[in-house]
Parts: C-alpha cells; sequence; structure tokens
C-alpha cells in the first residue's frame, strides 16, 4: 500500500499567522470574484479581462493619490466611476456587437481586452514598482507573535461583507436590479417584458468594473508595492473563489475567495507533501475538483434542463 | 438626463477606442529603448539592414577559420561555426546591432528598463570604428521559453552582431546551446549563475555579476563573524536556477561555519506575494532571513516579514541592489520597511550621497536626465553601468585587431582594467579558464532609509571592500 508521510504544522500561533493572512488575501480574491459573478450571472460569460480593468483602475488611483496628492478614498472613488464609465463603453462598442448566446467570440474578445489593458498600463505608468497607499489606517489592531491582525486586513473584509452586502441590496430591492435579475435569468423574456437588455448588461459591466476596482485598491496595499503583473495570479485565485462559491451566486464568490485564500496560505503551507510553490496550482486544483464534483459550486444555482 | 448619458456613453467608447489603439501600438517591447531618433530609425529599418549588411559589411579585420586562444586552456574553434558564419555579422557601415531579452512585463518587469539606460549610454559614446551601437531590445517576461524564440528571431531578421546582458539565469541557460553553436557573442549576463564561466564548453558565453556561489560563501563568512557559531538562518529562494543556485551554494557553506538553517521556503517567481511562504519563515524565529530572490519578490519579502514584526537581520540579493527600483516603493507602502537591511554591494549606488560628486555618478545623472530619465527611479541606471563593460569589450576588439566576434570574445575573456561604474579599488581582471568571472568584489553594505527620510542610500557597514579577484578560476574547476 502507499504510505503519504504528511505532517501538518500544529504551532498555534503560526496556525493564526496564516488564517489571518488567509482571511485577509481571500477577501481580496473574494470581491474580484464578486465582480466576475457579476458579468458572468448576466451574460454567461466568464471576463478574462476583469482583472486587467480593476488594474486599470489602481493605476488611476495611484495616479490620483500619489500623483495629484488626492485623498486615497477619493482617489479610489473615483477609479471605481472611471473604470464603470469605461466598462460600459467597452459593453456598448466591442461586447454587444456579438450574439450573447455565442460565448467563445465574447470569450476571445475579453482575452484581447486582458491584453490590452495590460498594455496600456504599462505603456502609460511604466513597469516600475509603485506603492498603493491603503485606505486604512497603519498598524496592528492585536499581534500575538508572528500572527497580527492589521487595521487595513480587518478593514479590507469588512469592505468586503459591506460590499456583498449593497450587491445584494441592489439586486433585490431596487428596479435596476430587478431589470438585472430578469435579463440574467432569460434575456427574451425580458425583452418581451419591455427591459432594455442592453442597457442591463452595460450596467452589469460598470457595476463589475467598479467592484474589480474596489476589490484591487483594497488588496494590492497588502502586496506591498504593484506593477502592471499584480492582477494575473490574483485573478486565478477569483476564478477558483468563482468557482469553488458558484459561479451565479455572489455571496459563493465572497465566501468562495475567502476559502481559497485559506487553502492557499493555511492548507497549502501547513501540509508537508504540497510544496509551497504550488500555491497556484492549488488553485486550480480547486477549479478543477469543484467542475468535477459540483459544477454549481457551494452557492450556484444547478443547471435545470427540459428534456 | 438623455444627453448626459449619451455623453457618458461617447466618452465611454472614446476610452474603450484608446485602449485599443493603446495595445495595437504596443508591439511586445520591440526596441523599446528607442530613445533616440536614431534608434528608432534603425529599428524601423531592421528588415531592410538585415539583406543590406551582409553585402555592405565591414573592412574591419575578418577573421578567417581557425582557433583562437581566449587563455587557461580554453579556446575559440571557429572551424565548428556553420557553413556561412560570418565573424562581422551585424556590423554595419555605421552600427553595431546588439540584442537583449529581458522581462518587459511580468513579475520582473522593472528590469525592463535596462535597455533603456545601455541605449543612453551609447548614444552619448564616441563612435566604435565610426559606428553607433544600436541596442535591440524584446520583452520575454522572464519567460524562457520566449527567450528562445526573441534569440531566435532576432538572429533571423534583426542582423544581430552579439547578444549582451540578456537578462534571468534560466533565460540565460535556455539559449545557450543555441548561441555557442551558431558562434554568436553571449556577453555579460546579467545573472550570477557560476555556471556562466566556463570558456572551456561555453566560449562564446561570458557573465559579469558577481556570482552567487562567491555571494553565498560571503554571506556565510559574515553571518559566522556577526553572529557566531549556532545563529539560526530562515531563507527564501525563487523557484528556478536563480533561486535554487543560492540556496545550492548557501546550504553548502553553511554548515561548515556552524550556522544552522531552520526553515527554507521556495516561491513561484511569477506570484503576486511571498507573504504566505514568510509567514512560514518568520514563525522559525531565526537571527537571519536570507531573501534569495529578485524583482516585486525582494520588496513583497522584506515587507512581509517585517510586517510580521520578524526581527532579523535580512540579507537580500544583490540583484536588488537599485534602490530607486525596489526600496523607495516599498519605503512608500510601508515606511522603514525596508531601513536596515544588508546587501553585498558591487557598484556604486547613484543614490549613495558617497559617490555625489563622483565623476561616473555624475556623468550617469546628467545624461540619464538629458534622455528625460529620472536617474533615481528605475533600472536605466542598472543598464547604464552594464553597458560600461560592453562599451570596453568592443573598443579593446576594435584597438587590437578590429571589430568582429571572435576578437570581442578574446577582449572579454582577456580584460585588466577598472571600471567607473565598480568600488574603488575593484579590478576587472579575466584570464579565460584560469580566471572566468569579473565581478568578484563588494562589500556589506546596509540601507539607511529610516521612517521620516525622503531618499535612502546604502552605507558600508564594515567599510572593508571583500576582493575574491583570480581565486574563482571558473565554472570547470
Amino acid at each position: 500500500m502507499f504510505l503519504l508521510a504528511v505532517s501538518v504544522d500544529t504551532d498555534p500561533e503560526l496556525l493564526l499567522a496564516r488564517v489571518l493572512d488567509g482571511l485577509r488575501f481571500g477577501s481580496g480574491y473574494g470581491a474580484l470574484a464578486l465582480a466576475l459573478v457579476m458579468i458572468y450571472k448576466a451574460t454567461g460569460v466568464l471576463n478574462f479581462a476583469q482583472g486587467e480593468l480593476a488594474l486599470l483602475g489602481i493605476y488611476i488611483a495611484w495616479a490620483l493619490s500619489v500623483g495629484w496628492g488626492w485623498p486615497i478614498i477619493i482617489a479610489v472613488i473615483l477609479a471605481m466611476f472611471a473604470t464603470a464609465t469605461l466598462a460600459a463603453g467597452i459593453e456598448r462598442t466591442i461586447i454587444r456587437p456579438f450574439d450573447p448566446s455565442n460565448h467563445l467570440p465574447l470569450v476571445i474578445v475579453t482575452l484581447g481586452l486582458f491584453l490590452a489593458i495590460n498594455s496600456f498600463v504599462a505603456v502609460t505608468w511604466t513597469t516600475d514598482l509603485k506603492a498603493l497607499p491603503s485606505m486604512f489606517p497603519k498598524g496592528n489592531v492585536f499581534a500575538v507573535g508572528v500572527a497580527h491582525l492589521t487595521w487595513s486586513g480587518l478593514g479590507m473584509f469588512i469592505t468586503v461583507l459591506v460590499m456583498l452586502g449593497a450587491v445584494t441590496l441592489l439586486l433585490n430591492r431596487t428596479k435596476v436590479g430587478l431589470a438585472f435579475r430578469a435579463v440574467s435569468s432569460n434575456i427574451e423574456s425580458a425583452e418581451l417584458v419591455g427591459i432594455k437588455v442592453g442597457q442591463t448588461l452595460q450596467f452589469g459591466w460598470a457595476l463589475a468594473a467598479a467592484i474589480g476596482t474596489l476589490a484591487g485598491a483594497l488588496l494590492v496595499p497588502e502586496l506591498q508595492v504593484l506593477d502592471p503583473n499584480v492582477m494575473l495570479s490574483t485573478l486565478v485565485f477569483a476564478f477558483a473563489g468563482a468557482a469553488l462559491g458558484g459561479l451565479d451566486s455572489p455571496k459563493g464568490a465572497v465566501i468562495g475567495g475567502i476559502l481559497v485564500g485559506l487553502i492557499r496560505n493555511v492548507v497549502v503551507q501547513s501540509v508537508s507533501f504540497i510544496p509551497s510553490e504550488l500555491s497556484v496550482g492549488a488553485a486550480v486544483f480547486v477549479i478543477l475538483l469543484v467542475l468535477l464534483v459540483k459544477p454549481s459550486g457551494l452557492f450556484g444555482s444547478s443547471k435545470v434542463v427540459r428534456v | 438626463m438623455k444627453r448626459t448619458k449619451r455623453c457618458l456613453g461617447l466618452i465611454a467608447t472614446a476610452l474603450a477606442f484608446t485602449l485599443i489603439a493603446a495595445s495595437c501600438g504596443d508591439d511586445g517591447g520591440e526596441v523599446a529603448t528607442t530613445t533616440t531618433a536614431d534608434a528608432a530609425t534603425t529599428t524601423a529599418d531592421a528588415a531592410t539592414t538585415t539583406t543590406a549588411a551582409a553585402a555592405t559589411t565591414t573592412e574591419a579585420a575578418p577573421v578567417s577559420d581557425g582557433t583562437f586562444d581566449l587563455g587557461g586552456g580554453a579556446v575559440l574553434d571557429t572551424n565548428e561555426c556553420p557553413s556561412g558564419w560570418d565573424d562581422t555579422q551585424g556590423l554595419t557601415d555605421d552600427e553595431i546591432r546588439i540584442g537583449i531579452s529581458l522581462p518587459e512585463s511580468g513579475a520582473l518587469a522593472g528590469f525592463g528598463t535596462i535597455a533603456e539606460g545601455m541605449q543612453v549610454f551609447f548614444d552619448n559614446a564616441d563612435p566604435i570604428e565610426g559606428r553607433s551601437v544600436t541596442i535591440v531590445s524584446r520583452d520575454d517576461g522572464y519567460e524562457p521559453g520566449k527567450t528562445v524564440t526573441n534569440i531566435g528571431e532576432m538572429i533571423d531578421t534583426e542582423n544581430i552582431f552579439a547578444f549582451s546582458h540578456i537578462l534571468g539565469s534560466p533565460n540565460n541557460l535556455a539559449v545557450r546551446d543555441t548561441l555557442n553553436e551558431e558562434c554568436i557573442p553571449q556577453l555579460f549576463n546579467a545573472t550570477g549563475l557560476p555556471d556562466w564561466g566556463d570558456p572551456v564548453n561555453f566560449p562564446w558565453t561570458i557573465g559579469q555579476l558577481l556570482n552567487y556561489s562567491t555571494e553565498s560563501l560571503i554571506w556565510c563568512d559574515y553571518f559566522a563573524s556577526e553572529f557566531g557559531e549556532g545563529a539560526t538562518v530562515a531563507a527564501l529562494y525563487a523557484n528556478n536556477d536563480f533561486g535554487k543556485a543560492y540556496q545550492k551554494f548557501f546550504e553548502q557553506c553553511a554548515p561548515d561555519l556552524g550556522l544552522e538553517i531552520v526553515a527554507t521556503e521556495l516561491h513561484d517567481p511569477n506570484a503576486d506575494t511571498v507573504t504566505p511562504e514568510v509567514t512560514t519563515l518568520a514563525a522559525s524565529g531565526a537571527d537571519i532571513f536570507v531573501v534569495g530572490t529578485t524583482g516585486a519578490s525582494c520588496p513583497r519579502a522584506v515587507g512581509a516579514a517585517r510586517g510580521a514584526g520578524w526581527a532579523a537581520t535580512i540579507m537580500v540579493s544583490s540583484t536588488c541592489q537599485n534602490i530607486g527600483l525596489f526600496w523607495g516603493p516599498l519605503h512608500s507602502s510601508a515606511s522603514g520597511a525596508a531601513h536596515g537591511i544588508q546587501i553585498i554591494s558591487t557598484t556604486k549606488d547613484i543614490g549613495d550621497p558617497r559617490w555625489a560628486d563622483d565623476s561616473w555618478v555624475m556623468k550617469v545623472r546628467s545624461e540619464l536626465e538629458a534622455a528625460g530619465i529620472d536617474p533615481d527611479a528605475g533600472a536605466q541606471q542598472t543598464g547604464y553601468a552594464f553597458a560600461e563593460q560592453l562599451d570596453h569589450s568592443l573598443r579593446e576588439a576594435a584597438a587590437n585587431g578590429g571589430l568582429g566576434r571572435v576578437n570581442v570574445m578574446q577582449a572579454s575573456w582577456q580584460q585588466d582594467w577598472e571600471a567607473q561604474n565598480a568600488l574603488p579599488g575593484a579590478t576587472i581582471v579575466t584570464d579565460g579558464a584560469d580566471d572566468a568571472y569579473i565581478v568578484e568584489a563588494g562589500e556589506i553594505s546596509m540601507l539607511n532609509l529610516p521612517p521620516d527620510a525622503e531618499a535612502g542610500s546604502w552605507v558600508a557597514v564594515t567599510g572593508d571592500l571583500i576582493d575574491v579577484e583570480g581565486d574563482l578560476g571558473s565554472f570547470a574547476g
């Protein structure tokens, strides 16, 4: 019989440190996963450019706060508006002309956007490392040995929960939210009852871009330095989070993202036979496992097809 | 209201088009370095120059088939070169075309402006045999596969005389066999893998930087003398040839000197963070934290260690010396986090007040500023310093038989001079297989960048130049 030698670190301080790291990074992945889910829910398409739209927003926030000296919170809010406007324009010009039921061309368009935005950022702001200020105070809420809960970590976690609450309210308690849910449920029926599908989808893209920008602005200060590559692996973890939580569930996206953060920081680091350099591999493994075992994810709705 | 909406839609549309236009404009880093009109023209004309060059090359000392002594028993044998190989390929009437592949995107994109700095050096230098030097650069994103593609394409279409300062250990390893088979110089690899000092087996390849084996040995000696026997060390390495070279050599010397390695972590070189690994290392509470990685991971590792409250002495790879590139951004995000980190520095850091009146440092500053580049911000200053070595070999070759690939290799394997960018007292001596390494001296420095400081500098810890010039022999032994 094949015996696998497994040892798990049991130092409680280290475990706590990893859990706190996992919650911190996981909140960021969850927030970006929420942005992915908004577009998937409406169109059934995974937007590969979501991370790069957030990257553009992060650099705009950096330019406004560091370059122009504006307060970081104002800079982030303006960056959210800027990327939302841009995303609405992208939807109108290069997404809407394609048949919404044919996903492959749309996926290819989002891949193209991914490259385009990344190049644009690198050309505009260069690839030199930069620092995005945090929206939260510096310092620790508490620290026990190597374990520490920072104000920014706590702020991130709370902001993501508030963001999830706001999105849930928006979808369930407003007219535009109702229209969005109707379009998500069935485009043809929505059109027949007079909902302007194009504008509703445009709204979805704008909202997703704003959420993504906020996710990036929360996460990047935790990565110490900013470069144009920063959202690439974050997007992989966000995909894993969205898949784990259920691709059409906002709540699932956030919980999935946090679970992926915990898997990366706690499971991969604690279990001896998983090399820590395989953290991105672990995210891909999560995606595969979910697709094989429970394709709808933890909170997603299963597809029911009349036969 | 409707009009406002339409306006917003139009603005968004315009922005979207701008983005698309921008992406079309970026052709993957094809001499990004074109800071001068000259360079821009040559790049655009590359395709035509290729054919034209074959016809117009050179009255300068062509080399016939034969063997050429490099020193210490190493020889260049041009009889083994492919048929059609030309010693003066890549030299036109007015140009010396040098290729470089380096990361202008990806985790190590911070190094991407090295080529730009090299071009600034040559734009301000006197012509060599009446020719100016053009740096043709391609982006490989630190992906060895892309380096192979870039090199192949440049050989086929860019009429390259020699490659210089290709960045990255895995990237240089990936193209070394090809360049040696094709008899094209692979000069001054911008990596410290000891493998580059092997003229017996790879006479067309030479490195430049302090090699990682020597650097590890200096770390071991310094830690043993500073902390004494039983000092504990935790180490982070990039999971590639570069990081593993550090790991191999450090793990060889540490036990002999009574240092105890209590934790080791490898990280994905392209990861967005190294915090998970550093948290594990910090929990060891080791006295010393060795950062055997580079690029953005350098400041990220230090920031994560300080954030975890780990009060270890931190020694970072010599590849992370550039303050503006790595430590300024970390200082902005977590002021004071980088203060006190240590390094083996091998060149004059232009931000160091010690060198404020140094003629070399003043030249770097004024020429970069004249080219519209902030000398303290990016990697251009590194590229500028790299170019000094390339310039020296080209001029030596021109003065000793004329520009040609063989003469440049001979000039590179037979050096004895003092570089202006090197620390005072350090000499550059090579002698083929008897002395196959260029930079062999450095000093332990500490970063002075306290929380309230606006700019930092490296400060010598002991003030002694650790010089192992000539002791290292070659990679083959």
